[in-house]
């Protein structure tokens, strides 16, 4: 296994690297704009939204999330759907952690919270070719995580105007810009016959979940069901082959 | 500058959660081999999490919301990409509101 990917930090290496994710992550602005605006809807105020943006930096989890945000809020809820909404994640961090080279535990952290869809992929394919630099890392997270929350803050000023009418929002088809991101992203992941049968399953699990149980564990029990018969599905694939 | 205490307890936890999920992958991987039934799992679990998120509101408010689905899945995999398939979902549901859907 080589490791490939430099520990040391520089401040033209961060600089390289906010600079070059500036462009993928302006492609977030239309995302997070939606989250503003829907999160203004549920009463968060535009520091929450912030802070979420800032803390959680995930925009799908904080998404399916504010589809959970009802007082009380369901804190259990509320960190399973996050955690399950973001295990793309785990699989990302174990495809990068083989080319990184012993970090101190308070660097590692960072590493993790910088791991989102763009700047990971952008920054896999160097590693792999041997020319990864923890320091590009770094910037391209630091410039997503600007630009996201500072998206998501616009959207949230935005709601303060006219899109502060949940009447006029509606009119305008803005009540469906959360469940639009879900969609999109899906189509967006869709792989094709091969993701139909888990998908299926997720959306049967979900929709008893919510006819059965009640309440907003639908969207876990719904991953978790889909995910599960996903996996099952893929190891039943050399048995079918032998038979 | 409003905060509620409750809110940012929730958003605390939320961090968290993000950041076991996002952490996780480093620290298993570093422990742990790559086992085919946890690897695929966690490869369908995303897909299978945005569609149980979206089909419940879909199916309650229906019409609108259906069309709007509809449009953003066909718009997203033909025009190709994110910004497209959201500005043609949330203008559909508006059209439709427009012709007398709910």
């Amino acid at each position: 296994m080589s490791v490939s990917l430099s520990a040391r930090v520089t401040w033209r290496s961060f600089q390289a690297g906010a600079w070059r994710m500036v462009l993928p992550g302006l492609a977030l602005l239309p995302f997070g704009i939606g989250f503003g605006v829907a999160a203004a809807q549920k009463g968060l105020s535009a520091f929450e939204v912030t802070l979420m943006s800032l803390t959680v930096f995930a925009g799908t989890s904080q998404m399916v999330a504010l589809d959970l945000w009802a007082q009380p809020l369901p804190l259990a809820a509320l960190a399973a759907s996050v955690f399950v909404a973001n295990l793309r994640y785990f699989v990302m961090g174990a495809a990068l952690q083989p080319h990184l080279p012993p970090l101190p535990w308070y660097v590692q952290p960072a590493v993790w919270h910088v791991t989102v869809d763009q700047n990971w992929a952008v920054n896999i394919a160097e590693y792999r070719r041997g020319h990864g630099d923890l320091g590009k890392f770094f910037g391209g997270g630091f410039a997503m995580v600007c630009i996201w929350s500072g998206s998501t803050l616009l959207g949230h000023l935005a709601a303060g105007g006219v899109l502060a009418d949940p009447m006029a929002a509606r009119r305008l088809g803005l009540d469906f810009v959360g469940v639009a991101v879900f969609v999109v992203v899906a189509a967006i992941l869709f792989r094709g016959r091969r993701d139909l049968p888990p998908w299926a399953v997720a959306i049967a699990a979900a929709l008893a979940a919510k006819w059965l149980i009640g309440g907003n564990w639908y969207i876990v029990i719904g991953g978790l069901a889909g995910g599960l018969f996903g996996a099952w599905q893929e190891m039943r694939k050399p048995h079918v082959r032998k038979s | 500058m409003s905060a509620n205490p409750e809110n940012l307890i929730a958003i605390f936890v939320m961090a968290l959660a993000a950041m076991a999920a996002k952490g996780g992958g480093f620290l298993a991987m570093r422990w742990l081999g790559r086992h085919r039934f946890v690897m695929a799992c966690l490869e369908h679990a995303p897909g299978a999490v945005l569609v149980s998120a979206a089909i419940v509101p879909i199916v309650q408010v229906g019409g609108a919301y259906v069309v709007g689905a509809v449009v953003a899945a066909i718009v997203t995999r033909t025009a190709g990409g994110f910004t497209p398939g959201l500005f043609a979902a949330v203008g559909a549901v508006a059209l439709a509101r427009w012709a007398g859907l709910d």
